[in-house]
């Protein structure tokens, strides 16, 4: 049986090699042309990316028609160093070697020419600092910055080296990462690039490469929200993964703003495509998704514009922003904050607007600005304590122009009082003391409670990072001011001062929440899903009690909003609400003192970035002094009193928060004027002006004047008041 | 004392050998002779060192004529003698096997130990002594064998189902001590000695087929168990057709589980991609008749065949020497073959015929696989090609087994009675 089975299996085995040489026969003899086609034409040298187009910004047309470019890609040119050059591997250095072993026996004639490696190897070390030498002055950049760049990128692809490695039985061969050419000097234009081409001549090591830049098409128009793109120096690998989905050096990155919020959409993934002579297509890139705004391009710079010409005109304004939101779809219309500046300068002028504490060009208002809210809160205020029963619609107060005669301080802004006073009159007429009355009815805790829930306090989710503001609560006051909330502090809460701080955002959020009866923040990119809203919790009887208060504030003659905010031109009825916050002066200059440390004499400095100098000092924070000795804006002498009124008058943010129609309403607008004194006086003709923009674009009434093709050509004419800054 | 015969008719002897100890010595001799051109045409072409190291042909003739020598030292001893050893050898090239793991994990902590246990390309498989390395899972090849064969002796070990639990034991624990280096080739190697050596003895069908339904059912744990790199070398052989590259492109659930964490449009890019197209390429442009010596697009020209010394020098032969070059190296195979079945059916003592039964297995499934790996019909294991492919463990390792087999061949036990170890009626 044993030879039996032997036999079987020698059967077996001549079968299996029989089987072997049938498939080396198919192979070799079947496919040949086949696998001969095929070593004449697969690349020696391995593949290359191509990469992606990165998506556009857009926003949308004028009264929503369409889309206008506010971000795209120019093309420019990039320098690009192969890899071994900047970090030399071993085979790279053995195949140089080995090119320069054969140069030096075909110049000497003698094949069999021994050279020791020790010989040539620093001969190769010279080769290529001098190449990185020669780089510097071709492209007059400093030979650090090269340098840095170069170390950037070694340790980048070193890292994702290791990564490959890791669970790989051969290191027998570099990877693809390291047989790629990657970026060193970025944005060239066209006539450097042809330049550098030709000094470079055929050098393998270099190459000039077409590579693309952001572009921004409409200048300062959303400067805040649009973010910056970068070279990236690369990612470091985070799983196994190969690079599809990470950064290879040099490449576009959103760092922040929109470009960041948005850099999965407006990536795109690279593709690859062979080096050799007749390249094939392996994967073709896929382009980023543009993505769209749903800001109206014509509002929004209309609105950039008046708001510019609007803090010029005022004394001590410092800066402006505005939010337009639309409440049928929920979307915002316009966020504009000024001053702004040009993205396309914002590298070259950095020093100079990161420097500017006087105007702070690079703040966005709009998210980041946190004021004081002033009498915008009112209405709601007011419809909150009707909604809960803690007076009446009719209940009257009595304002003498301060609240009583031990309570002086308390003061209304009409030194005359507006004596008895409902809820809707109080509205209409502002007065302060109704609302302190109000305050202490609700207490301080109940209205900083009612604050949190319509939103005050938390970054608003819009999917952009936005600043919290902050609602003083009982713990807070204690932190802060080392005691618990008083009836004082209750009604200055209920007038929207006090330690309350909003951003205009969250006041638009608030306005419509009036106008509508829900809390809802808006979307701001066209296609992505509404962010989770909530009705309000206050009666549609008391909402429309306060609404009717608003509406005699900007309709009835009386109304404080009447003089500069009531458009005659309108069709439909507009509600509002002006707002005069008291605030500080901000502080742009300390003198700082401390004793130092080491000769234990004391210091002073004087200081234009508090921030900065407390995170770099030598001391903690409790051993420094430090009090203000320049403040903006600085009030002159004869503006302390108001010369139509004769009444005092102090340094204030002007708000003006409303929405139109009253009759399903259709947009919510906020205006803030930083230190624009009063709030009807510097805000009211900016609300009265988007207001009648907003029907010329359709947005309410039926008057629609600017559709996508007269605005162009209206943008035409206007362009020299566009630009006149 | 043991009694031995000592061979008869010297007439039909070729240098004092008989026709299967001849026939296994042309084959051995054949395929070094072809690793020796192999090695001076790569060493002339001046391929970069990433694909190779330099002077093979001097290091390879060094490792061949000690290897050669071992082997005629093998032949001139009583394998029996080896015989009463198998266990302890087996045991020692464990304990071995275990050190290379326990001190290699150590060695990756401590500097010094690292230097004699190294850990190299993700795996600890060579104890690193002056002048010489040792790779442990090369010699359990040749312990495992005489372990198995000193085993599978006695009728009762083989004939009964409980007596195989016995040999599974035993390809247990070193298949366990060398999935854990890890070394994925060796492994696979193992199973089929195992089924090829009981199978030799006598062991019943219906056994034999019951392990290979159990084999058959550990195939998707293990799969499961595999790293992602050995994963993807297994499902490469499948993934070199474009049909099935498309077809797992629509069904991402199969491929995240088949082909983790990889693009499938780099494949040919990936590790297993290029290896084997390229291995195919340069056998493919071979032709009928091949490129000619030193010769073709991959020793002079600008295409690279990574490991084309060791893993895949059957390519490179083939690129050479055609079709009829590369079938010349299977035949060389299947001539060593039948000497050892010749060998084998000569020896009525089950010790030594088993044994020239796993050598044949073990030679055959080796050069079977590398060969099969090498045309694209076998995952890529790391497995070299007997006799041929550049490396000393191995060249040793295959030069002791074929001096085991000559020795077999040279010393038969004096046989008293005929046939005492066959049962006929046996089905």
């Amino acid at each position: 049986m044993f030879n039996y089975r032997m036999k079987l299996l020698l059967l077996g085995f001549v079968v299996f090699g029989m089987g072997l040489v049938f498939r080396l026969g198919m192979v070799q003899i079947g496919q040949h042309e086949q696998y001969a086609q095929i070593a004449s034409s697969t690349p020696a040298t391995p593949i290359k990316p191509i990469p992606p187009t990165r998506g556009r910004i857009l926003a949308r047309g004028p009264g929503g028609d369409g889309t206008v470019e506010l971000v795209a890609n120019e093309p420019c040119f990039e320098l690009a160093v192969y890899y071994p050059v900047m970090d030399p591997d071993k085979w790279w250095i053995s195949d140089q070697l080995r090119t320069m072993r054969r140069k030096i026996r075909k110049q000497r004639n003698e094949s069999k020419l021994k050279i020791p490696d020790e010989e040539l190897l620093p001969i190769l070390t010279g080769q290529i600092e001098q190449f990185w030498q020669n780089l510097g002055i071709l492209t007059e950049c400093p030979l650090a910055q090269l340098q840095a760049t170069r170390e950037r990128t070694t340790q980048v692809i070193r890292s994702w080296v290791e990564n490959v490695h890791k669970d790989r039985e051969t290191i027998a061969y570099p990877i693809l990462e390291q047989r790629m050419y990657y970026p060193v000097v970025s944005d060239l234009d066209e006539d450097q690039a042809i330049d550098l081409r030709a000094q470079l001549g055929n050098s393998s090591w270099v190459i000039v490469r077409p590579s693309s830049r952001r572009l921004y098409r409409r200048g300062d128009t959303l400067c805040h929200l649009l973010g910056r793109t970068t070279r990236t120096p690369g990612s470091l690998p985070k799983t196994t993964k190969i690079i599809e989905k990470d950064y290879l050096p040099g490449e576009l990155e959103g760092l922040s703003g929109l470009e960041a919020v948005c850099e999965e959409h407006l990536k795109g993934y690279r593709g690859w495509v062979e080096t050799d002579e007749d390249p094939q297509i392996i994967s073709q890139p896929e382009d980023g998704e543009d993505i769209v705004l749903t800001i109206d391009i014509a509002l929004q710079e209309y609105i950039q514009h008046r708001l510019k010409k609007q803090v010029r005109q005022l004394p001590y304004a410092t800066g402006a922003a505005a939010v337009v939101v639309d409440l049928q779809k929920w979307e915002l219309l316009a966020l504009a904050s000024v001053p702004t500046f040009d993205p396309s300068e914002y590298v070259k002028k950095f020093h100079q607007l990161s420097n500017d504490n006087v105007k702070l060009p690079l703040f966005n208002r709009a998210l980041w600005g946190r004021y004081a809210p002033g009498s915008i809160v009112k209405p709601i205020i007011g419809a909150w304590a009707v909604s809960e029963g803690t007076v009446t619609p009719f209940q009257t107060f009595y304002c003498r122009g301060y609240l009583s005669e031990n309570l002086r301080r308390f003061k209304c802004w009409l030194p005359s009082g507006h004596h008895d006073v409902d809820l809707i009159h109080a509205i209409k007429g502002s007065c302060d003391i109704y609302f302190y009355r109000l305050g202490e009815l609700l207490t301080a805790e109940g209205v900083s409670e009612f604050y949190k829930k319509i939103g005050f306090g938390n970054p608003v989710p819009i999917g952009i990072d936005n600043a919290a503001g902050r609602v003083p609560t009982q713990e807070w006051f204690i932190s802060h001011h080392g005691r618990g909330m008083s009836a004082g502090d209750a009604r200055n809460l209920a007038i929207g001062q006090g330690d309350l701080e909003i951003t205009p955002l969250q006041a638009a959020v608030m306005m419509s929440a009036v106008a509508t009866g829900r809390y809802q923040p808006p979307r701001f990119i066209v296609g992505k899903p509404l962010p989770r809203g909530r009705p309000i919790g206050i009666s549609a009887y008391a909402l429309n009690l306060v609404r009717n208060g608003m509406d005699k504030t900007l309709n009835d003659s009386d109304g404080t909003g009447h003089k500069y905010a009531f458009a005659e031109e309108l069709t439909v009825r507009a509600a509002g609400k002006t707002g005069s916050a008291q605030a500080p002066a901000r502080s742009i200059q300390w003198q700082v003192s401390y004793q130092d440390p080491l000769t234990s004499q004391p210091v002073t400095h004087i200081v234009d970035n508090l921030t900065r100098f407390i995170r770099s000092s030598p001391v903690p924070r409790k051993d420094l002094n430090w009090r203000t000795i320049r403040s903006i804006p600085e009030m002159k002498e004869e503006d302390k009193r108001d010369p139509a009124t004769g009444r005092s008058q102090g340094l204030a943010h002007a708000w003006f928060a409303g929405y139109a129609p009253i009759q399903r309403p259709r947009i919510a607008v906020v205006v803030l004027i930083e230190y624009g004194l009063a709030g009807g006086k510097a805000a009211g003709p900016v609300f009265h002006d988007i207001m009648l923009k907003c029907q010329d674009l359709g947005y309410i009434g039926d008057r629609r004047k600017i559709t996508f093709n007269n605005w162009q050509i209206e943008r035409l004419h206007e362009i020299d008041e566009y630009t006149d800054e | 004392m043991r009694l031995t015969n000592t061979p008869t008719n010297k007439n039909n002897t070729f240098l004092g050998l008989s026709p299967a100890s001849t026939a296994v010595l042309l084959g051995t001799i054949g395929l070094a002779a072809m690793s020796l051109l192999m090695m001076y045409a790569i060493d002339n072409a001046e391929l970069p060192q990433s694909i190779v190291p330099d002077n093979i042909f001097r290091s390879q003739s060094i490792f061949m004529l000690f290897a050669f020598g071992v082997m005629l030292v093998m032949r001139s001893i009583n394998y029996q003698r080896i015989g009463d050893l198998a266990y302890a050898l087996f045991i020692f090239t464990l304990v071995l096997l275990t050190a290379v793991l326990v001190f290699g994990w150590i060695g990756q902590r401590v500097d010094f130990i690292g230097k004699i246990f190294p850990y190299v390309n993700g795996s600890c498989r060579w104890i690193r002594l002056p002048f010489f390395q040792i790779q442990p899972s090369e010699f359990i090849k040749i312990t495992y064998i005489l372990g198995l064969a000193r085993y599978l002796r006695y009728r009762k070990n083989y004939r009964q189902f409980q007596g195989l639990l016995g040999p599974f034991a035993l390809t247990l624990l070193p298949m366990i001590l060398i999935l854990l280096e890890p070394d994925l080739g060796t492994v696979l190697l193992l199973l089929p000695i195992l089924f090829i050596m009981i199978y030799a003895a006598g062991a019943k069908v219906r056994h034999l087929v019951a392990i290979i339904v159990l084999m058959i059912a550990c195939v998707p744990v293990f799969f499961a168990n595999m790293a992602p790199y050995q994963r993807s070398r297994v499902v490469g052989v499948f993934l070199q057709s474009a049909e099935v590259r498309t077809w797992l492109e629509s069904h991402p659930k199969v491929k995240d589980y088949v082909y983790p964490d990889k693009d499938l449009k780099q494949w040919k890019n990936s590790v297993e991609g290029f290896h084997l197209l390229h291995a195919k390429t340069a056998i493919g442009t071979g032709g009928i008749i091949g490129n000619g010596y030193g010769k073709g697009v991959y020793l002079e020209g600008s295409r690279k065949l990574p490991e084309c010394h060791n893993d895949f020098i059957f390519a490179i032969i083939a690129h050479q020497f055609g079709f009829f070059g590369a079938a010349a190296v299977i035949l060389f195979y299947l001539i060593i073959a039948t000497g050892l079945v010749e060998i084998a059916g000569k020896t009525a003592e089950p010790f030594g015929r088993l044994i020239a039964v796993g050598i044949l297995a073990i030679l055959l499934i080796q050069a079977g696989v590398n060969i099969g790996m090498t045309l694209g019909l076998m995952p890529i294991t790391g497995l070299t090609l007997p006799f041929v492919s550049y490396g000393g463990s191995s060249l040793l390792t295959f030069f002791i087994l074929i001096g085991l087999a000559l020795a077999i061949d040279r010393t038969h036990p004096l046989q008293i009675g005929p046939k005492p170890f066959e049962f006929e009626n046996d089905s």
